[in-house]
């Protein structure tokens, strides 16, 4: 894992941008954020098309669930499916708490989920754990 | 009674000598001495008896003989004759004499013996050909009838006329002729005349009918009787045979025939459709085997009717409910079988219809196997019963019985008219149970449907109350603490507001989206052109600052609810201004036609327009296709507009590619044509 740790963000809604912001900047990791605001865009960037041509490999992926275009759970799909990125642990960011959102996703093999909102307390002991097996 | 006696004879001593034996003996005697004087009295007289001289002075010998007969058919001739010849004795019997007595050696008593003789004999004969006579008349009078004879052989000795008439052959043509020139070829080919013989001889008489044809081919329908005929020691001599044409009768009774089966069919007919009308209006699927069994039981011989609903089936056994059908004034034992049973594959006739899955029938059911049946046929005079299985698939949905006071065998058309009332039970059952199926799906559907309005109703007044605590205490917050937030405090503050605001966005839209169903209908006349003015004049402020233009067609008068009309344009107007191009003026052209005789509006923009493959999404709730940032929005918009055309019975779609903009479509029937 880089250093900073290479993040990306997908989240469409500002105010939890700002707020995982706010979490990452608590929880005193080194990091380098990227933010994506749909499935679509996500994809784009780690398949490293049109505008992210350049774009770094993440070391870690927090995914939102509710969005336009493609939704996280198609995301994740995708990743997962990909031998080239399903190394990457997944971070499912959530507001609700129905079991079939979560199973559906625990099906798609995400590694983490995380239930919004976005706070230090509740990122920090995943950022964490995922440091420490990922290294 | 006296006789009389015509003596010729031209001997004067002859004469005398005959006429002295017969005096005393109550003959009347009238004499002729020539063959001319004898010819005269025969003109004016007939005779009991003639005594011929056969030498008289104008003829001589048989001559004499032959001309005396010619006048005296009947009466009996003695011949008289000095000569002993017997070749002219001999010649004299063969031209008809009675008898020959030689002059002189005249016997009194003899002559006298064979006057009386000959006189009875006459007569006798006289009896016989009369009596002949008369049998020939009568023969020769039955013109309907074809009275024959044949030989043993059956070859035919006699005909009549009646026989010529009916069969179109002369006596010449068929004298000699076998009896089986009238049979068809394949009655022959059978042994059938011959067996009619053969019939007659063991039995005595035989009578048969059957067809036969004429001379010309023609087909006719004979009745007969073959009578054996016998001589006095016993031997078959021939026989006699009486036929008669019964083509006439033969063919009213086949019309009969055919009338009674095409009545027949026709109650089938009546049958079939008075069951399909009921059992098609039956409110469930117990009335409409009740009722098929009192259609059946009231159009047929079958009186009384037993439908057995199989309730539970397992391994060859069932237990059935049974639905009765009975005539007026019945009364049925009083016992929980009457009402349920348990069947046994194969046993009774119900068991044994469902092992074959065919109908069966029982002559006698007081051999069943089943205690009701014997009870039917020991107490209601019931002899026969029908069983017909109803299948539903591979399913045994039912047992119909029908039980009859007679044991007529049912015929084919009978079998499968109740054949095709099964199926279409079956198909009723079926759809019976699909009609259940989705009443229940409608009763959870419409349950879950006012559940879902009651909750967004309570969910959208519940979640306002600590949405605008929320918003009071930011106000607060902003107003007198807002130098001790600091950047960041002022931020977050912002990002509160906003979502405060999305909240209550959210909260009207589900509140708007639940109560389109929730609203009667209150639909009337509406001008769309003023909806469409209404819906400008609201959304005045986006048009101008984006300097929209809007083209708007003469819209037509549509019968709808005008509030939602009002919705329906302003969302579709509102989402044309929102996804403009960045680089265009929007241009929005609001059009309309009719299509299959309903009204189908387009909303078109130019604006940024959007991926086909999402737009089948677009009309769910909270979908978005932007993020939040560039296009802010609730998602419930086009799902407003897609529950409202709905409600009005129309269907919506949308038409678009990226970046060319977007063509909302939609359908509203037209009302007036409902």
């Amino acid at each position: 894992m880089k250093n900073p740790v290479e993040i990306l963000l997908v989240e469409d809604s500002p105010a939890d941008i700002a707020l995982t912001e706010e979490a990452l900047k608590e929880s005193g990791l080194e990091n380098t954020l990227t933010i994506v605001t749909d499935g679509e865009q996500a994809i784009e960037y780690l398949s490293k098309r049109g505008k992210y041509k350049d774009a770094e490999r993440p070391d870690l992926i927090l995914l939102d669930l509710n969005m336009p275009k493609k939704n996280g759970h198609e995301v994740l799909e995708v990743i997962k499916d990909n031998p080239k990125l399903e190394e990457i642990p997944v971070v499912v960011l959530t507001v609700s708490e129905a079991e079939e959102d979560i199973a559906r996703a625990l099906g798609l093999k995400m590694n983490y989920y995380l239930n919004k909102p976005v706070s230090v307390q509740k990122l920090a002991p995943i950022l964490t754990t995922i440091i420490e097996l990922w290294n | 009674m006296s006789q009389s006696i015509l003596l010729i004879e031209d001997s004067r001593a002859q004469l005398k000598a005959v006429s002295a034996i017969l005096r005393n003996d109550n003959f009347q005697i009238t004499s002729a001495s020539s063959l001319r004087e004898a010819l005269a009295c025969l003109d004016y007289t007939s005779f009991d008896c003639i005594l011929l001289d056969l030498s008289l002075p104008d003829s001589e010998g048989l001559e004499t003989l032959r001309n005396v007969r010619a006048k005296a058919k009947s009466a009996p001739l003695i011949v008289l004759t000095s000569t002993d010849d017997a070749s002219q004795v001999a010649e004299a019997l063969r031209e008809g004499a009675q008898d020959y007595l030689i002059k002189g050696r005249i016997d009194g008593e003899l002559l006298k013996r064979s006057i009386r003789y000959g006189i009875d004999r006459a007569r006798t004969q006289e009896l016989v050909r009369q009596s002949e006579e008369k049998f020939r008349l009568l023969v020769e009078s039955a013109k309907d009838y074809a009275i024959f004879m044949l030989d043993t052989d059956g070859n035919i000795v006699t005909w009549s006329s009646g026989a010529e008439r009916i069969t179109g052959y002369s006596s010449e043509e068929i004298v000699g002729k076998n009896l089986s020139i009238f049979y068809p070829q394949s009655a022959v080919d059978r042994g059938e005349p011959q067996h009619g013989l053969r019939e007659a001889v063991l039995k005595g008489r035989y009578e048969d009918e059957g067809w036969r044809k004429r001379k010309d081919g023609t087909r006719y329908w004979v009745s007969f009787i073959n009578t054996p005929l016998f001589d006095a020691e016993g031997n078959l001599r021939g026989y006699a045979r009486i036929a008669r044409d019964t083509t006439e009768k033969r063919i009213a009774e086949e019309t009969l025939r055919q009338k009674i089966i095409l009545e027949q069919k026709m109650v089938l007919v009546d049958l079939l459709q008075a069951v399909t009308i009921a059992i098609n209006l039956a409110p469930s699927v117990e009335d409409a085997v009740a009722l098929l069994l009192k259609e059946v039981c009231t159009h047929t011989r079958w009186s009384i009717g037993c439908g057995n609903i199989v309730d539970t089936e397992s391994k060859g056994e069932c237990q059935v409910s049974k639905v009765w059908y009975f005539p007026e004034g019945f009364k049925i034992r009083a016992d929980d079988s009457v009402l349920r049973e348990r069947l046994v594959m194969g046993v009774g006739i119900a068991g044994k219809s469902w092992e074959s899955g065919a109908p069966v029938w029982l002559d006698d059911i007081s051999k069943d196997d089943s205690a009701l049946c014997v009870w039917l046929s020991k107490h209601q005079g019931i002899k026969s019963g029908l069983a017909v299985p109803v299948y539903e698939g591979i399913r045994l949905f039912s047992i119909v019985e029908f039980f009859s006071s007679d044991n007529e065998r049912p015929d084919a058309p009978f079998l499968e008219v109740m054949a095709n009332i099964g199926k279409q039970l079956t198909a009723i059952v079926e759809r019976k149970r699909l009609e259940q199926l989705l009443a229940k799906e409608m009763q959870n559907l419409s349950r879950s449907n006012a559940e879902l309005q009651e909750f967004a109703k309570i969910a959208a007044h519940d979640l306002q109350e600590p949405l605008k605590s929320v918003q009071g205490f930011v106000d607060l917050l902003k107003r007198r603490h807002s130098d001790a937030l600091g950047d960041d405090g002022r931020r977050f503050l912002a990002f509160i507001d906003d979502a405060v605001i999305r909240m209550e966005q959210l909260i009207r839209g589900v509140l708007e989206h639940s109560k389109i169903r929730s609203q009667e209908k209150r639909f009337e006349v509406t001008n769309l052109n003023a909806v469409v003015q209404e819906v400008q004049d609201n959304l005045s402020v986006s048009i101008e600052q984006t300097g929209a233009k809007i083209k708007c067609e003469d819209l037509p008068m549509v019968v709808a609810d005008p509030l939602q009309m009002v919705q329906l344009f302003q969302n579709l107007l509102a989402n044309a201004l929102k996804f403009r191009s960045a680089d265009k003026i929007p241009e929005i052209h609001i059009s309309w036609r009719r299509e299959n005789g309903d009204y189908q509006f387009s909303v078109k923009d130019n604006g940024i327009g959007m991926d086909s493959r999402y737009l089948n999404k677009i009309f769910g709730m909270f979908s978005r296709l932007n993020a939040k940032t560039d296009y802010p929005g609730t998602g419930i918009g086009l799902a407003i507009c897609k529950k409202i055309v709905e409600h009005h019975g129309g269907v919506i779609w949308a038409e678009s590619q990226l970046g060319k903009g977007t063509e909302l479509c939609f359908v509203l029937p037209d009302e007036s044509r409902r």
